[in-house]
């Protein structure tokens, strides 16, 4: 995750979110001191595997200070049958 | 930056290990419910929908949230509506973020109007527009 235009102190959450429910399955959480808003910090998150439970779409949200940056989804479908 | 990954619920039992070719060649047998812990496979959640949430960008390159915008959520049958209380602006999607996206859209809209309009708007609009520009700022 590449954040920018931060300055100061960030309570920072990525959750990992099942859109059809709006449930969340999984987030880390960290903290981040920035100190010039021109730059841009790049943030590396680990995951553990995380489940999918079922076909439909799973959204990475971005938080700071409990603040909605904004998302991105992957698309989970049916393994086809070979 | 420090991070902490909390897994909610119960984790899967299962160790990794870094033989990605390993798990690749046994994927065909795997059984990849039996990861996930029980209830995640089994169960069908309500939606659950937060009541409000902050809203700190608006998807548009030129205009930058200066303070968060504050977003009322209610859920209508099958639909959530996103209202933006101080612009009296919303947004629809069938989940949180199809809504907040609309809201997102339409408040950018609105910026780019009043605007445009500046000279001709109303006193409710005027006063929009000042929280408007209170708010966010085009870069």
């Amino acid at each position: 995750m590449k954040l920018t235009d931060a300055e100061g102190y960030y309570k920072t959450q990525v959750r990992y979110v099942q859109v059809s429910s709006g449930k969340v399955l999984a987030e880390a959480e960290g903290e981040l001191n920035a100190r010039d808003r021109l730059a841009s910090t790049d943030i590396y998150i680990e995951f553990p595997p995380l489940p999918i439970p079922k076909e439909g779409r799973y959204e990475f949200q971005a938080w700071a200070n409990s603040v909605f940056l904004g998302s991105t989804f992957i698309d989970a479908v049916p393994r086809r049958q070979t | 930056m420090v991070t902490k990954i909390q897994q909610l619920g119960q984790p899967p039992a299962v160790q990794l290990d870094d033989e990605g070719v390993a798990y690749h060649q046994q994927f065909q047998e795997i059984l990849l419910s039996g990861l996930m812990p029980p209830e995640y496979v089994t169960e069908d959640w309500p939606l659950a929908v937060p009541d409000q949430v902050l809203l700190g960008t608006v998807r548009d390159g030129r205009l930058r949230v200066q303070s968060p915008i504050r977003v009322k959520l209610t859920q209508e049958g099958q639909n959530i509506i996103a209202k933006a209380v101080e612009f009296n602006e919303f947004g629809f999607g069938e989940n949180l973020s199809e809504a907040l996206v609309d809201l997102q859209h339409a408040i950018a809209e609105l910026y780019f109007t009043l605007e445009k309009e500046h000279d001709r708007l109303g006193r409710d609009l005027q006063r929009v527009w000042a929280k408007l520009q209170k708010k966010i700022h085009k870069l």
